[in-house]
């Protein structure tokens, strides 16, 4: 049975596993044009949805022996977020039980246990959502779905406007050999100039 | 505040944007997607068995029914069902227009921070910190319970760790391929994570 709990932002810690909050490590995460190591914008989106529709989905937390205070095993974003929004409490499920390892190991299963998405998937999702048939849908569009995904607004316009057989598609492919930044559209003619070795596909 | 309700499993349907629910769709998964997301759904239908529902699913009311769609937890919900249970408890989110359901569906699935090689190897490093055959096949078995991924990229992860006098210099090279394939587990699985 789900335990459920409202907790003040001041009785939740951090994870020591938590990577982007280790300075020693934190420089590993690659920067990229979409976001930054400490996930801008899956943050600010994340505070943007707290602020407007308040929380939509409790954290997962589990209480410290001795101590008043809760360590969490999943939502620091959402922590961060609710403290940058001024938020006093969050609603939280209670984990009961947990050694250190337990909880580390339920950290994981929360993180990658996932099935996965996939691209034309996305591609169906976002033109089903937005069949933008010009620009100026096309940059309305963009912008209110970068609101809600974790993604740059060249990739989310190619999503919108280019089909599931076009060339273009191949930029995702090859887009990290030639340090072509992602947000960024070539042309066809572009691309073929382009080489790949055999050796790197 | 968040609505939560227990609800039982024959009361709720699936979102119509679920591209695997379509049988011409899910043709198009690659094999090894198509395993992972077996393999994610297996996992989570043990953890169901072993520890219970640790998070609710994300639910909204169908007009005129007693239905719910599911928002978000599909492949929970399938687990669900695979291994007997009646119900699961659910967050309702309610006043949503077809469009904004769907808007917050992708919003519980692509709005996430990117996870990383580099950070995968110090988590499993801190748990486990193998030496020898027999401590990184426990360490296999373990990790196929946390994650979706197949055995080869799993041992890959094992092996560097173990290889390597820091984590920093891993690199999935020819060396923990070939060594991977025969020395962690035997893999009936030919995919790629």
């Amino acid at each position: 049975m789900l335990k459920f709990l409202t907790i003040d932002l001041d009785q939740l810690v951090e994870a020591p596993w938590r990577f982007t909050a280790d300075p020693e490590y934190v420089h590993y995460a690659r920067p990229r044009v979409d976001h930054h190591p400490d996930c801008e914008s899956a943050q600010r989106n994340i505070q943007v949805s707290l602020e407007k529709d308040g929380q939509l989905s409790p954290i997962h937390v589990r209480p410290l022996e001795g101590t008043t205070q809760y360590q969490i095993l999943d939502g620091h974003v959402v922590v961060e977020c609710a403290r940058n929004a001024g938020l006093q409490v969050l609603e939280a499920v209670v984990h009961l039980g947990l050694s250190d390892e337990d909880a580390h190991k339920r950290y994981l299963f929360f993180n990658l246990n996932r099935a996965r998405q996939y691209r034309v998937k996305m591609m169906r999702d976002l033109k089903a959502l937005f069949p933008a048939r010009n620009a100026n849908e096309v940059a309305a569009a963009v912008g209110e779905l970068c609101k809600v995904l974790n993604l740059d607004p060249g990739t989310v316009e190619d999503y919108l406007t280019l089909d599931e057989r076009d060339p273009r598609w191949r930029k995702w492919a090859v887009a990290g050999y030639f340090n072509i930044p992602k947000g960024e559209r070539m042309t066809e003619e572009e691309w073929d100039q382009l080489r790949i070795p055999d050796s790197a596909l | 505040m968040i609505n939560y309700i227990t609800v039982a499993l024959d009361q709720l349907v699936d979102g119509p944007w679920r591209l695997t629910e379509k049988p011409e769709d899910n043709q198009k998964l690659r094999p090894s997607r198509q395993r992972q997301e077996f393999r994610a759904q297996e996992n989570i239908a043990k953890s169901l068995q072993k520890v219970g529902q640790l998070s609710p699913i994300h639910i909204r009311p169908v007009e005129i029914t007693s239905k719910y769609q599911i928002l978000n937890g599909h492949v929970v919900v399938a687990a669900a069902r695979q291994v007997g249970l009646q119900s699961l408890v659910a967050i309702l989110h309610l006043g949503l227009t077809d469009g904004e359901a769907h808007m917050r569906y992708l919003h519980f699935n692509f709005n996430h921070c990117e996870q990383f090689h580099g950070k995968f190897l110090r988590d499993l490093k801190k748990l486990y910190d193998t030496n020898g055959a027999d401590e990184r096949a426990e360490a296999a078995a373990e990790l196929r319970e946390l994650t979706p991924w197949d055995l080869k990229s799993i041992a890959h992860y094992i092996l560097v760790n173990e290889h390597s006098k820091t984590w920093r210099q891993f690199k999935f090279s020819k060396m923990l391929q070939e060594e991977s394939g025969t020395s962690v587990l035997e893999d009936d699985e030919s995919g790629n994570a």
